[in-house]
């Protein structure tokens, strides 16, 4: 995986077949974009993701397709394709409601 | 079918009187989708819920409710949250009705509201013609086909007579045990006698308060829900 950021070089086809542009949404709207390779496991985005937000990783689902993603997974077997939306949501509980 | 696990911190949830997580939701969710042989009841995940129910955006609705594949679904079961409360909404097709559990009141009755108001769009199906796409079958599954809905009506929303939690911090537990007494009524024979989802002996608050958080823990801890495939 190149080093996550907003600024990277346009892939020439040869690089594209390998690599993958994805794009992580927070509730707050806030995106950021990364590169991976298709055959890498999503869990090194999810980690670059979280220590740029500073958050812990439990705290966060990251969801595609409707449905949340497992870290072991890769692009290629989710058959993501380059500029897709992965979006995070912060995990919630509940127990009760204030009366 | 993904082998479902619980974190330690989820665990040590269960362990005592706590607020449930998601993940728990989750897991529990995914356990009942094992325990069901029939194809035609979905049960979306937690944080999937969370982002329909808040998401403005229809582009982003679409791509997440897509792959869904409602359609195919008679039974849909989503965990309703406004960040301190847990509730049941439940879509059933062959009332055409999303249903609202809450065993706190109306509290969520909000939340459960903007959850329907997106969704209300999202569930009929989409082939055309009385025809709808049958869901696979699963190993050993009963016959499951898509009750077809009267017309292209769009669906009610109604909130539903719900056992009441009698403490601060239950109310997933409520929501799990409602989504198990519904689904095992869909999947029961006696079916065509819908005049109830659960009995009441199904969804008891002092056996929900009592011992269902240790049972829980138990099928979390004793091996996880098992690989079916």
């Amino acid at each position: 995986m190149s080093q996550p950021g907003e600024e990277e070089t346009k892939p020439s086809a040869d690089q594209s077949a390998v690599h993958i542009n994805l794009k992580v949404k927070g509730q707050d709207g806030n995106e950021v974009f990364f590169r991976i390779k298709r055959s890498t496991q999503l869990k090194k985005l999810m980690n670059a993701y979280c220590e740029r937000q500073s958050v812990e990783i439990a705290s966060i689902a990251f969801l595609f397709d409707g449905r949340r993603l497992r870290a072991e997974q890769t692009p290629d077997e989710l058959e993501m394709e380059d500029g897709d939306e992965i979006d995070a949501m912060l995990h919630q509980t509940g127990g009760a409601a204030a009366v | 079918m993904e082998v479902a696990k619980l974190s330690k911190s989820a665990l040590e949830i269960l362990d005592s009187p706590n607020f449930l997580s998601d993940e728990i939701i989750g897991f529990y969710f995914t356990y009942l989708t094992s325990i069901t042989d029939s194809d035609d009841v979905l049960f979306i995940d937690p944080p999937v819920s969370d982002l329909l129910a808040n998401v403005d955006d229809v582009d982003v609705v679409k791509a997440s409710v897509e792959p869904l594949e409602f359609g195919t679904k008679n039974l849909i079961f989503f965990a309703v949250n406004d960040s301190e409360h847990w509730s049941l909404l439940v879509y059933d097709r062959k009332l055409n009705a999303f249903l609202h559990h809450d065993s706190r009141g109306s509290s969520n009755h909000m939340q459960a509201r903007k959850l329907f108001e997106t969704l209300k769009d999202c569930v009929v199906p989409s082939a055309n013609g009385k025809e709808y796409i049958k869901p696979k079958k699963k190993n050993r599954s009963k016959k499951a086909s898509v009750t077809s809905c009267k017309s292209a009506a769009p669906p009610s929303f109604e909130e539903c007579t719900t056992p009441q939690q009698t403490n601060g911090y239950d109310c997933g537990l409520f929501v799990l045990a409602i989504a198990r007494a519904i689904c095992e009524w869909h999947c029961s024979k006696k079916k065509s006698n819908a005049n109830y989802w659960f009995k009441e002996k199904q969804v008891n608050p002092s056996i929900i308060e009592g011992s269902m958080r240790s049972d829980l823990l138990k099928l979390a801890t004793a091996n996880g829900i098992k690989d079916l495939n």
